[in-house]
């Protein structure tokens, strides 16, 4: 029996008896890349943080490759999932070699020493990212784009079998988001590498994913390819406001047309 | 991770300076001793009042010295990793009086029981930092000011205690007071044949401390994403922190500054690897408590003015650097 990669169901989460997350449901195939969306507030960076166990979650609520994530230890899931945040603060003299090296942890008793092995993963990563020319030079003095991939590196490193990503394009230029969201991609279609990730930008999200996960008050309110999801109706329920679709000329993908804000508002 | 060797030297060169200050400060005092002297007499080989004066007053004004320089130094290190806050160090957090206001009531209240003075000390130390967490957590995680501000608020209860025991007890104070500025002065073997022991356990745990040091300080987030228990991390290296700077605070009173001077100094010149930050932390802690000692007891010679007084002196115009410079 092959389970889904990732999984969560009737998931509730609350602050301050606010629900910020309300009987929240998702199946995720291995090898897809599914994209989570949804206006400010909406609970994506929340469900991104519950399934990967930075927020507690009751049992039976998340299952990783079939397991129940409260039974899992933090250390069995760092060396299944890796799990990236916006804005990482560095120590500021730290190498993106250093950074890359600890990928690796998850996969040592705290006496094990660095092996030849994990060199080897260590370059490899690094030269995936393309960061082979500046892996000797501090990641505080790298650019956001680069720094971005120096944290992607160290997640390859941890040899995952899903990657969840939060927000990973924002605070860059519009060349290093797609440079960025390329480089998930080539990840995803050559290793086979689960992506999980939360995204801003409606045309980002038609385009790099399998499947999208539309969140609004918490409320999964549609899931499924980019065709289902990316409609007029859902964008105006949902982030009020007014869109033309058509199709991307390259690859068909449903193209989104900010036209302004709805003059009815959203529900 | 590759080691710098020139980083590798600086702590080598630190240590070899911390050898030489010894054997100056051992010679320094009432009766002086030339640095061939010093190291005659340490061997067996000098005058029999010189020899009497190094083993019985010297040696061990200086081997506490520098004990308690590393513990500090390392418990400042390890709230520094804790805290993710440049600020923390077993003064400011409140640990240091926490310790203090324990010991202080043994010595007062029931001195019979003397010998209990090191575990009540970490007792103290630990409801301070209790105390300090609790009110600086807030939803989202210990925030650095907050840290500080809770500092504050604990500092100031503890020290208020500290000052109601003493008016209460106030004929029995003498015996404590110089204890209370944290002054080397009148240690004898005794002291270090309690001190040291207890360090060396601290020391050990030290090492099994410093690989979760490092994963802290990538943040909350990565940490746990690289599977560590960040929870326990926490609570493990505050123990060891705590637990070096009571057994201090119980030895020498309270003497503040050198967990917040020395980390930060180490950093300037090994960076902030805890595999090279820590030993470079030890070395320096030493050679700092053990020059303020020196100076502190010889600049107004004969009067001894008390260690913790002299970093107090230093620290604050550092702290107010540290500031200025925007580490803060």
């Amino acid at each position: 029996m092959t389970f889904k990669m990732l999984k969560a169901q009737s998931l509730d989460i609350s602050y301050d008896q606010k629900k910020i997350l309300d009987n929240f449901e998702i199946n995720v195939e291995k090898g897809e890349i599914v994209s989570i969306i949804g206006p400010n507030g909406s609970g994506k960076s929340t469900a991104l943080k519950a399934m990967s166990r930075l927020i507690p979650v009751q049992k039976e609520k998340v299952f990783l490759d079939g397991r129940d994530l409260q039974s899992l230890g933090t250390k069995s899931i760092s060396q299944m999932m890796s799990v990236l945040f916006q804005s990482n603060e560095p120590p500021s003299d730290i190498t993106v070699e250093e950074l890359v090296k600890y990928g690796r942890i998850p996969h040592k008793k705290w006496y094990e020493r660095t092996s030849d092995e994990d060199l080897s993963i260590v370059e490899w990563a690094i030269e995936k990212t393309g960061l082979t020319p500046l892996k000797d030079r501090l990641v505080a003095s790298l650019s956001g784009g680069e720094a971005q991939r120096a944290w992607i590196a160290m997640s390859l490193a941890q040899r995952p079998k899903i990657l969840m990503l939060d927000e990973p394009t924002t605070y860059l230029d519009i060349a290093h988001q797609l440079q960025l969201l390329e480089l998930v991609h080539t990840v995803n279609r050559e290793l086979g590498m689960t992506v999980v990730m939360v995204l801003h930008d409606l045309n980002q999200a038609s385009i790099y994913s399998d499947k999208i996960c539309v969140i609004s008050k918490g409320i999964v309110v549609k899931y499924g390819t980019p065709e289902e999801v990316m409609t007029q109706e859902m964008i105006r329920n949902v982030y009020g406001v007014e869109c033309e679709i058509d199709s991307h000329f390259q690859h068909g993908k449903p193209r989104i047309n900010l036209l302004g804000i709805s003059k009815v508002s959203a529900q | 991770m590759k080691v710098k060797p020139k980083k590798k030297f600086s702590i080598g060169i630190t240590a070899v300076l911390l050898i030489i200050f010894m054997i100056l400060s051992i010679g320094i005092g009432s009766v002086q001793l030339s640095p061939m002297e010093t190291i005659r007499t340490i061997f067996g080989s000098g005058e029999p009042l010189s020899e009497t004066i190094v083993w019985d007053l010297r040696i061990p004004r200086v081997l506490i010295a520098a004990i308690v320089g590393i513990n500090l130094a390392i418990s400042g290190a390890l709230l520094q990793a804790v805290m993710r806050n440049p600020l923390a160090d077993p003064g400011l957090t409140g640990v240091s009086s926490g310790a203090a206001v324990t010991v202080l009531f043994i010595l007062l209240l029931f001195p019979e029981f003397g010998k209990w003075i090191p575990l009540a000390a970490v007792v103290g130390g630990l409801i301070a930092v209790t105390l300090v967490y609790a009110l600086a957590w807030k939803k989202n995680g210990i925030s650095p000011v907050r840290i500080i501000l809770s500092g504050v608020a604990v500092n100031a209860v503890f020290g208020g205690i500290t000052g109601l025991l003493s008016i209460l007890y106030s004929d029995r104070l003498p015996s404590a007071l110089q204890w209370m500025n944290g002054s080397l002065s009148a240690k004898g073997m005794g002291d270090v044949s309690i001190l040291f022991p207890y360090s060396i356990v601290g020391w050990i745990a030290v090492l099994f401390c410093i690989r979760s040091a490092n994963i802290l300080s990538l943040g909350e987030n990565v940490a746990v994403n690289l599977g560590e228990n960040t929870n326990r991390i926490r609570i493990i290296l505050s123990l060891v922190a705590v637990y070096l700077a009571a057994i201090s605070v119980s030895i020498v009173g309270l003497l503040g500054f050198v967990g917040l001077i020395v980390p930060h100094m180490s950093r300037l010149l090994v960076g902030s690897n805890y595999r090279l930050l820590m030993p470079m932390s030890m070395v320096l802690g030493a050679v700092v408590l053990l020059v303020a000692d020196t100076i502190g007891r010889s600049l107004f010679s004969p009067l001894d003015i008390p260690a913790g007084i002299v970093m107090a002196m230093v620290g604050g115009p550092y702290f107010l650097y540290l500031m200025r410079a925007g580490d803060i």
